[in-house]
Order: structure tokens, then sequence, then C-alpha cells
């Protein structure tokens, strides 16, 4: 009883420790933001004789305090560029890119952890619960071992910053000031709310103390999202800067500096795109384990594992491209001419890679379903759908990839009539791409539904009804969708351009009704047979391996994207680069260097897994007197 | 005689004994769980209805074709655009 009532007190200390954590770098920030913003205007007032200079913001057009330092005119020199006998550039891109991708990696998985956390705490199955509980741990402990090296590639990354561009590093710092070592203490308070979080886990395993284990999990999270707003805060200056005068004069408002026009599309973008790829990552790493397993207990287990996995990352993928699109259309609106440059013209050959690769996603997500039902019984009688299921994916994938114009030679040029292919050239157009992604989305969320459904049949009285109206209103949301690509081009171009909404809201309807209904449906379903976790075909591992590196690989590119949209501005149209890689490089360059970053991740990822499994306790293999042949479920339901 | 009523509208024997302890005591709750009965059996009548194929396929029709011009009419007009544009000019 003592100890127990000192494990609760322990406990809850430990949360208002987590708690205070959190609050500590506002608390610290509060005097300094006040300083921050009035210090320096006293004491410029002073020196100039009561004089206060004001400047007019670029982007909210408000006028405020001349408080920070024009934005430095660089000189191509060792000043201001100084250089290895290499292209800073790269170097940085490197830098950047490796720290990027641990950074997603280490804030997606606790988000994980929370979430199965959760599920195995109101899970009545109590093996069930067990299971989850030990798969949240397993998570965890990768992402634990891979946050050192986050912290270190942060730290590489700061260096490489004031070795390579001071001027520009110095500037920002600047303009950042007041909230800098918030983001520093942010991170302090990240690292020691996961240790508690992780070295307590065995401690705080049941009742009340569990759910303060959870509420942990809750903290680590919103200081771990919060983190990652403010450094979406930077990116989102550099494109769209405010909170400055036209000359780049911080105008004493940090909110402004924050709240820039891309800084929400920004985050959520990020935050969906982060779980998808630690979703991508973590099912790798159980394809990876189920591969090299030698029992069918461990194939069963990292089976299950990588079903969870792939279902989150797949969850987060599916609303990933509308963020994107909101995205786009906030760039849009900000600067027409970035949108052109990034969709319609020195970049929009990099949007067809993109478009190549998201099929690519979807494909492999498809595959791996259509794999999976393998191991249910009863799941057979979908296997003659799925060819017409593939007929449309690849429709669909096609109309998605098909470029509006293409590199041509002039004898090319003449033999086709033109740059646009009389009949393919109607494909590369959005009303047509947007119809594409739409219906590849549809039939994912068609064969999840089949998915659930593989092994069950539903015994509600309305059966029959409600079968016939998920085929219908599937059938209608098809028709609706081709039919919105198809109006597009029948009207002009202020009006098409809304028809996107009603196509992804028509997406979504399917998601979410037929998710909701299906699950209704299925309640209280009669069981053809277990799923036999483990017994799976190796292709659906690799289909898993091919989804983690496609993600791997669309974030390196599309990082690239959004980076080289700013073409010859550190600061879009405040502070220029005049540094001499101020160019765009060639799109094959583009790839090998995404590439060798892709494959630099992978590998040291893989270091970090084997560091991981270093630690692992070997549990000796108890005989089991079950049925022969008889393999454990993980989980008796999706 | 309830239980006959029970079986005549295809009622399961087992749904109906708990209920049938307490009609035998009061002649006025016999009367409400007649009419309970009724509305059972209107209901079973339109479950079986919606389970026609030809109904099921028309009612799903009619509410999804519904759904999908409502959200294409009120998305593009949340807008300020006309969804109708080509068919009104």
């Amino acid at each position: 009883m003592g100890l127990l009532a000192g494990k609760r007190v322990f406990s809850i200390m430990a949360l208002c420790m987590m708690v205070g954590l959190l609050l500590l770098p506002i608390v610290v920030a509060l005097p300094s933001l006040a300083i921050g913003e009035e210090a320096p205007a006293g004491d410029a007032a002073k020196k100039d004789g009561d004089k206060v200079e004001k400047g007019r913001d670029v982007y909210y057009k408000t006028e405020g305090i001349v408080v920070g330092a024009p934005a430095p005119k660089t000189v191509d020199g060792p000043r201001d560029y100084p250089r290895y006998n290499f292209e800073s550039r790269v170097l940085l891109w490197f830098a950047n890119q490796q720290h990027l991708y641990y950074g997603s990696f280490v804030l997606a998985v606790p988000i994980f952890c929370m979430i199965i956390e959760f599920m195995g705490v109101v899970t009545k199955d109590k093996a069930l619960a067990k299971r989850y509980d030990q798969l949240a741990y397993d998570f965890i402990k990768i992402s634990l071992t891979a946050y050192s090296l986050t912290a270190i590639l942060g730290g590489i990354l700061i260096f490489t910053f004031l070795t390579l561009y001071p001027a520009f590093f110095s500037y920002l710092s600047g303009i950042f000031r007041p909230v800098m070592h918030i983001y520093a203490l942010m991170f302090v308070a990240e690292s020691g709310t996961l240790y508690i979080y992780y070295y307590g886990w065995d401690k705080m395993k049941e009742g009340f103390l569990k759910w303060i284990h959870l509420s942990m999990s809750v903290i680590l999270n919103i200081i771990g999202t919060l983190l990652m707003f403010l450094a979406n805060s930077w990116i989102g200056f550099m494109m769209s800067p405010a909170g400055v005068d036209e000359q780049g004069r911080y105008l004493g408002n940090i909110w402004h500096v924050i709240h820039t026009a891309l800084w929400n599309p920004l985050n959520l973008h990020r935050i969906l795109g982060n779980m998808a790829f630690g979703g991508g990552v973590v099912a790798a790493y159980a394809a990876y384990k189920f591969l090299a397993s030698k029992t069918d207990e461990d194939r069963a287990h990292y089976d299950w594992m990588g079903y969870i996995a792939m279902a989150l990352g797949v969850a987060f993928l599916i609303p990933l491209p509308f963020a994107g699109y909101w995205l786009m259309r906030e760039v849009y609106a900000y600067r027409q001419q970035m949108g052109i440059t990034l969709m319609g013209g020195l970049l929009a050959w990099l949007f067809i890679i993109q478009a190549t690769m998201i099929g690519i996603l979807f494909l492999s997500t498809n595959y791996y379903l259509w794999q999976a039902m393998g191991r249910m019984r009863g799941a057979e009688k979908y296997q003659r759908y799925i060819k017409y299921l593939v007929f449309i994916l690849a429709c669909g994938y096609m109309v998605f990839i098909t470029p509006h114009t293409m590199v041509m030679t002039p004898a090319e040029l003449k033999a086709m009539g033109g740059q646009q292919h009389p009949v393919l050239g109607n494909y590369g157009v959005m009303s047509a791409k947007n119809g594409g992604i739409n219906v590849i989305i549809t039939t994912t969320v068609l064969s999840f539904v089949w998915y659930m459904r593989g092994n069950k049949v539903s015994t509600v009285s309305w059966a029959k009804f409600g079968n016939i109206f998920m085929g219908i209103f599937f059938g209608a949301a098809y028709f609706n969708i081709i039919f919105l690509a198809i109006y597009g081009y029948y009207i002009p171009a202020n009006v098409r351009v809304g028809l996107s909404v009603p196509q992804v809201a028509t997406t979504l309807s399917c998601l979410f009704f037929m998710f909701a209904l299906n699950s209704v449906m299925m309640k209280g379903a009669k069981q053809l047979g277990p799923i036999e976790w483990g017994k799976i075909s190796a292709r659906s591992q690799y289909a898993l391996i091919m989804l983690a590196t496609a993600f791997t690989w669309m974030m390196g590119l599309m990082g690239y994207i959004r980076s080289s949209v700013r073409l010859f501005w550190h600061v879009n149209e405040i502070m220029r680069d005049n540094s001499p890689w101020a160019y765009t490089h060639t799109v094959g360059f583009a790839a090998n260097m995404i590439s060798f970053n892709v494959l630099f991740f992978w590998i040291t990822i893989l270091f970090v897994f084997w560091l991981g499994s270093l630690g692992a306790k070997k549990v000796p293999v108890e005989s089991k007197a079950g049925i022969p042949g008889g393999v454990p479920q993980p989980a008796a339901s999706h | 005689m309830l239980l006959d009523y029970g079986f005549s509208i295809g009622l399961p024997v087992s749904s109906a004994p708990v209920e049938l302890k307490v009609l035998c005591s009061c002649q006025g709750v016999a009367v409400q769980f007649n009419q309970r009965l009724d509305l059972v059996a209107e209901e079973k009548k339109e479950m079986s209805a919606l389970n026609n194929p030809v109904v099921a396929v028309i009612v799903s029709l009619i509410i999804s074709v519904g759904y999908f011009v409502f959200v294409d009419h009120y998305l593009m007009d949340m807008q300020g655009l006309d969804f109708w544009y080509l068919f009104r000019n």
C-alpha cells in the first residue's frame, strides 16, 4: 500500500515536472520578450534624441517601431560566404535534410506511442492490451536511440550555418532572437520528458499510474509539436517574410514574424508528413525483422507491428495531398509568381516526379492490403475483384503523372504537332490530375474497407441494404469525381479552381462515412476464421520497404522544391543570396542528391536499429503445448 | 396468445420470454406490449423492404446522388462560385 502510494506521489511529481518543463520556456521568455521588444527601441530612441523610426510591415501592412538592423547586403567573398573547396549549398542541404529526417522520425514515433498506449489502456482484452503496451514500448525504444542522433545532427546543422553562411545565419537569429532560447529550452523539455516517459514505463504500468504515464505522452507530444512549429516559423519567414519592413528590419512584433502567410499550412503539412514518414520507417523496420525472423512467433509479432505502423502511416498519408493543396493555394495567394514557378514553371517537372512518388505510395499501400487479405480465411471472395481495382488505380495513376508539356527535339515537336500531345496533353492539367489522385485515394479507402471486412460476415438485420448502399455510394463517389474532372474542361478557370473542394469532400466522405458504416455493420459480425498473423507473403514486406523508401525520397524532394522556390533569395524579396550557388540545380542533379540523402539516412537508421537490438534481452522460446502449427495471434481484430 | 402473435410476425422465440412474465400480471401492460409488437413488426417490415435489392438500390441511389449534388453545390457556393455555371449559360 505504502509502495503504491509512493509510486503515485512519484508519478504525480513526474507529471508536474513535465508540465513545468513545458511551461518553463514560456515563463523564462516572458520578461525577455518584453525587453526584446522595447529595450533596443529605447536605446535607439536615446541615441537619436527621442526620435523613433517607424517602418511598415511588408505583409501585415501595420506600422511598427524599427528595432532591428536591416538585412545585410552580402557579397560573394570569404566574409559573407566562407567555403571549403566544395559547394556550400550541397553541404548545408545534406546537413539540413539528415536533421529533418531524424527530427521527423523522433517527433512522429512518440505520437504513435501515445495512440498505441491509449489503445492498450482502453481495450478490454487484457492480453491484447499487454501486446499494445509492448508495441508502444518497442516504438519508443527505437525513437530514443534516434533522438541522440537528431540532437547531434542539429548541432552539425548549426555549425554548418555558422561556418558557411554566417551573414545569413546572423540575420535570421537576430530576427528570431526573442524565441531562439525558447526553442533551445523546448528541446531540453522534450529530452527530459522523453527520458522520464521511457524510464518510468515499468513503474507506471497499471491503474491510475498508467493514466499518468499516458498523460506524460500527451505532454511529450505537445512539446514536440511546439518545437516543430517554431522550426517551421523560420522556413515560413524565409519564404513569406512578415514582421519586418522592406529593408528587413525587425518591427518588434515577434508574433508577426512567426505567424507568416505560410506558417499554418506548413505546420499542418509537416505534421501529417512526419506521421506518414514515421509510420513508413517503423513499418520498414518491422518488415526487415519479419524477413529476418526464424520463428513463427517472431513473424506473427512483426507482421502485426508492420500492419499497425502501416495503417497509422497511411491514415496520415490520405489527408496529406489535401494539406498539400492548401499549402499550394496559400502560396498562390501570397505570391502568384511563386506558385507558377512551383507548378507551371521552373520546378514543374519536379512536381511530375512528386506525382509519380505519391502514386507509388498508394499503389504500394493497396498492394500490401491485397496481400494482407491472404492471411484471412474468407477474404478470397474479394480476390477476383482486385484486378478491377488495379485497372482503376492504373488509370488514375497514368492521368496523375502525365506532364502538360514535354521536353522534345525540334523533329519530335514537328511530328507531334506542338508542345502538347493532341490526346495525352489533355491529361496534363489540374482538372484531370485532381480527378486522378482522388480516384486513387478513393480506391485505397475501398481496399481498406475490404480488408477490414475480409474474414467477417455482417449479422445485422439490414446487412443486405448496407452492402448495396456501400457499393452505390462508392460508385456515385467515383462518378462524381470523374464528372467534376471532366466538367472542369468546360467552365472558366476561375470557376474550375473551386471544383477541387467538392472532389476532396467526395473522397473524404467515402473515408469517414464508409469506415463508420462498415464498423457499425461489422459489430458482432460472424468471423469466418482468425487472422493468421505471420502467414503473409514476403512480397508484402517488400511493399512496406518500398513504401518507406518512397516516403523518404518524396520528403527529400518536397523539401528541395519548397526551398528552391525562393530562387536567388535567402529571405524572399528581403535578403538576396549572392553566393555563387544562387541558381536552381538541374532535375538530374537534384534527384541524385535526394537519392544520396535517402541512402545515407537508411544506412544510418539501420545502424540505429542495430544499436537498439543490442540492448534487447534474449527471451528463451517456450515450448508451446497448443495446436501443432498454431501461430500466436497478437490481435484478434483490426 | 401473445406468444402466438410473436410467432406470427416472425419474432424469434428467445426475444419474448423476459417481457412475457411482466405481461401476464397486468392487462394494461399487455396492451402496451401489443402496441410495441406492432411497432417492431412495422420496423421489421421496413427492414425487409430495405433488404429487397430493388428498393435498396433505389433508396441508395437517391441518398448518394442527392448527397453528392448537395456537396457539389454547397461547397462551390461556399467559395462564391456557381456550380451550375455551364447549365445556366
